[in-house]
């Protein structure tokens, strides 16, 4: 009974080694706390000549967040920028024009409505192509945007160009001042408005699809929705930019300022910032656009490409080390009040979630096993009106890669509270039966959820009926917390269910871990998060490839026991992949062995383990015949 | 006809060019996994190199020619040292790199050049012939054959010399090269080199139709990219295949079918093959990707 909470304190330690780095120290150097500085000082300080370069700034930065959102959620780089920027500007510059608020408004309606309608098309391209694809994808939307509509002259104006409306204000509180302020309020507006966003639900959601597409799918989320959301909120903000550099130039910037050229730039912003917070975003691009034209205001003459380069190089290299740099300031800092450095580096990342408090890296209050038979966590379902109920039944599934037949007319079935286990020798079809039974392949023969025909289903749908499953390696996106990870799924953020996943992170001893990124747990750990995630709803049937390989066989115990209590409590079934013998006597109640995509046997665990031709595949024994 | 036919000679002149410049980002790309854009400041430095060497030091066209391809060797080679030393930074992160050196050079350019646009003279003198009432320039048709021997050239190297095998070994594992005994800094320096070469190649031989221009050597590398994506950024004839097939379409789409039309209509067609191209390769490469989940 014991062996548990000795885990779980065991867990503790190393809970509070992984947590104390994290710890922040009271002396920080936040880049929100410097823009914020810089642009109220800005506000007050700087002389109505100089403020232009203030205002094209934080324009660029909005450019710069709106680029971020596709860069650091779904890992693509656009190479539109620009151009969608350029298209806003002479859109609201061609009906704001014609004066009156009402044309302003219509221009800016009709301006954010085309570039998100642009930015959707490079999600529609994002879905179809990847990675380096799309970034030449994005690039022909750019020189369509270049080349083909900017040079319709009645959309640019031609060489004088249009005028958009400025407050016409004089004294301290002077037309550039009052544009600052505009500028300044809607860029900081859509700075929350995005950060609100990476800290919801569906940035995490946006984040796995962008790190783990089959993570995502597995807990029933449509991966394509979530990337067009994402494009969308991309494409409204860079949307607001290209208005706000019309209306602080007074008119939109001649169309070489948003070629190709700027396109690289643009992404080059956030990049350069080191991808860690939003706020550096706007730091870069203060550096990048306000310092050219203030050195110029004080006739300093350096070269832009020579200032650009420099500028890029110094944001690189200070986003990169970033952590030393602050290390050494808080060291310097601490020497001159006579101590030693607080403490060290603080891999804090922007859609990593909020830092963890100090004190937070105690072990999570021991659970005893008895509480487990006595208390269950609320169920939860994610909602879905598809849902069917009984047993998961895969007939004749066969999976073929070309000439490859890997998996070979295989019958499966699961019922509800049954417990079912598969072996076999590595590339014996394992994995890919689930696989196929969960609709990551495409296979022959029919799979069935209480006596429906899923065969059809894709991957998100069958996880929203309630076929939940954890991969071989753990589908979590790493650069989120744990507590950002189960959140992830299709279904409503409600009380039960947040409540169901503390009492799951609690009985994987996992509570205290729970504002700990991923990225920094070992490969264990990391599968008893997903699998916390695919038991955040009540599943129909929850499908496990090898969860405990990587796990102590202290924590392989608890996590049998867990698993037996909870299925107990809820009835569904459960279909597992292991090669560990210990663990999958303990769990199944029947075995299944494949071997070379074949049924080899099945039945029960006690009656299958004793035929000769399973000593012979599985237990590798030599049978005298 | 003779609207074609010059068309289509620009065009494939102009492809050659991407050809050249994509088949080096692909040798940097699949030894370092990095979207070298340093190739634009290496093809402007490479260019300047060769037309100071001529017009200023009057130094002959050879001469000026082998400097220019080894100050851009030198350059590369240099990107490639400091890739080293990035080897665990994020990929991103060193592209942004190579796009800084990029800046970097392109201000040392502006920085020497005449404050007039200049054009190089070309290697092959100002000759040319009819053809099809089109007049056939000597640099055209010099590009055109230069680039295939270089890029056959390096084929051969990469295929058939103990150099390219261990290049290749590194392309398809680095620790497992490095665990052969392979020197990885050596052979990731060289290949970079290699590429700074091409790049510088490149610049001189565009910039005798197009001018000295930097911004449109920044452009030229963009589509330098885009044909060697096209071309799947694993194949070097691939690579060269698609920059070539980019730049021919521009150019007959741009100069002749479309280029009497409205303007803008020239570039549809461009933009249209484009995405049809981008769309054949990236979703081919991802059914195979599947098959090999």
């Amino acid at each position: 009974m014991n062996a548990p909470v000795t885990g779980a304190v065991a867990r503790g330690g190393a809970v509070s080694r992984l947590v104390a780095p994290l710890q922040l120290t009271k002396l920080r150097l936040s880049p929100l706390a410097v823009v914020i500085v810089l642009t109220v000082a800005g506000f007050f300080l700087l002389p109505n000549d100089l403020l232009y370069a203030g205002s094209s700034s934080v324009v660029a930065g909005l450019v710069g967040l709106g680029l971020f959102l596709p860069i650091a959620a779904l890992r693509e780089l656009p190479l539109n920028g620009a151009g969608m920027a350029g298209l806003a500007a002479y859109l609201f510059a061609y009906n704001g024009s014609q004066g009156g608020l009402g044309h302003h408004l219509l221009g800016l309606a009709i301006a954010l409505v085309c570039v998100t309608g642009l930015s959707l098309i490079g999600g529609l391209a994002a879905l179809a192509v990847t990675g380096l694809y799309f970034v030449v994808a994005s690039l022909v939307i750019q020189v369509g945007i270049e080349k083909v509509i900017f040079s319709i002259p009645v959309l640019t104006g031609g060489a004088s160009g249009r005028s958009v409306y400025q407050p016409d204000l004089s004294g301290w509180f002077g037309t550039q001042r009052c544009i600052y302020l505009v500028a300044a309020v809607i860029v900081f507006a859509s700075m929350y408005a995005v950060h609100r966003l990476l800290k919801s639900r569906q940035g995490f959601h946006a984040v796995l699809v962008g790190h783990m597409p089959e993570g995502a799918s597995a807990t029933g989320l449509r991966n394509w929705v979530v990337k067009m959301l994402v494009f969308g909120v991309s494409g409204v903000i860079i949307g607001i930019a290209g208005c706000l550099s019309a209306f602080v130039n007074g008119t939109p910037p001649p169309p070489f300022s948003f070629g190709i050229i700027y396109s690289v730039i643009f992404m080059a912003i956030p990049i350069a910032s080191g991808m860690r917070d939003l706020s550096s975003i706007l730091l870069v691009a203060i550096a990048f656009v306000g310092l050219p034209i203030t050195l110029e205001h004080f006739s300093i003459s350096i070269p832009p490409n020579l200032l650009s380069g420099v500028i890029l190089l110094v944001a690189l290299l200070l986003g990169r080390h970033r952590d030393r740099i602050g290390h050494m300031f808080r060291g310097v800092v601490a020497r001159l009040r006579g101590g030693a450095a607080e403490l060290i580096p603080e891999p804090e990342m922007e859609l990593s979630g909020m830092p963890v408090p100090a004190g937070n890296g105690a072990p999570s209050p021991s659970v005893l096993l008895s509480e487990l038979t006595m208390v269950a966590p609320p169920v939860v379902t994610d909602g879905s009106r598809t849902r069917a109920v009984g047993a998961l039944e895969g007939r004749q599934i066969t999976v073929r890669f070309g000439g490859v037949v890997a998996v070979d007319s295989v019958s499966v079935r699961v019922a509800p509270g049954e417990r079912v286990g598969i072996v076999g020798a590595n590339g014996a079809g394992k994995t890919t039966l689930f696989n196929a039974l969960t609709g990551f392949v495409p296979s022959e023969g029919t799979s069935l959820l209480g006596g429906e025909d899923i065969s059809s289903w894709p991957p998100f749908i069958r996880a929203r009926a309630g076929v939940r499953r954890t991969f071989q390696v753990p589908r979590l996106a790493d650069i989120l917390t744990v507590g950002q990870n189960v959140v992830c799924g299709h279904g409503r953020d409600s009380a039960e269910r947040s409540e169901r996943i503390a009492w799951l992170l609690d009985h994987f001893g996992l509570a205290a871990m729970r504002d700990v990124p991923v990225v920094a747990l070992p490969f264990g750990v990391r599968r008893e998060v997903e699998l916390i995630r695919a038991l955040s709803v009540r599943p129909q049937v929850l499908m496990l490839d090898e969860p405990v390989s990587g796990l102590e066989d202290e924590e392989a115990e608890r996590l049998v026991e867990v698993l037996l209590g909870l299925q107990a409590k809820e009835g569904w079934g459960l279909l597992v992949i292991e090669h560990d013998l210990k663990f999958i006597t303990s769990i199944s109640q029947h075995l299944m062995v494949m071997e070379d995509g074949h049924l080899v046997a099945q039945g029960p665990i006690d009656t299958v383990l004793q035929e000769d031709e399973v000593r012979r595949v599985y237990l590798g024994e030599t049978v005298t015949v | 006809m003779a609207l074609f036919v010059s068309a289509l000679i620009i065009g494939v002149f102009l492809g050659t060019i991407y050809g050249l410049m994509a088949f080096g980002m692909v040798a940097s790309y699949r030894i370092s996994r990095v979207v070298n854009l340093g190739q634009a400041g290496i093809a402007a430095l490479g260019a300047t190199v060769y037309y100071w060497m001529t017009a200023q030091w009057g130094a002959p066209v050879i001469v000026s020619l082998i400097g220019a391809i080894l100050v851009g060797a030198l350059v590369g080679g240099f990107m490639g040292w400091c890739n080293l030393l990035m080897a665990d930074w994020p990929k991103g992160f060193v592209m942004i790199f190579t796009l800084c050196v990029t800046l970097l050079l392109f201000a040392y350019v502006d920085h020497i050049l005449p404050p007039t646009t200049i054009a190089p003279v070309s290697p092959f003198g100002t000759g040319g012939f009819n053809f099809a009432l089109t007049f056939v320039a000597a640099h055209q048709i010099g590009t055109f054959a230069v680039t295939l021997l270089v890029v056959t050239a390096a084929t051969m190297l990469i295929r058939y010399t103990r150099f390219g095998l261990f290049v290749r070994a590194i392309y398809d594992d680095p620790a497992g090269a490095a665990t052969l005994g392979i020197p990885l800094s050596i052979y990731v320096i060289g290949v970079w080199a290699m590429a700074g070469g091409m790049a510088g190649l490149a610049g001189i031989l565009i910039s005798n139709r197009t001018l000295l221009d930097t911004v449109l050597l920044l452009f030229v590398s963009v589509y330098a990219l885009a044909g060697a994506v096209l071309g799947g950024l694993e194949s070097f004839a691939l690579a060269f295949g698609g920059g070539v097939l980019l730049g021919t379409t521009e150019g007959i789409l741009g100069g002749g079918v479309l280029g009497q039309m409205p303007p803008g209509t020239e570039a549809l067609g461009t933009v249209v093959i484009m995405a049809i191209a981008v769309f054949y390769a990236g979703t081919k490469r991802r059914h195979l990707a599947h098959l090999q989940t």
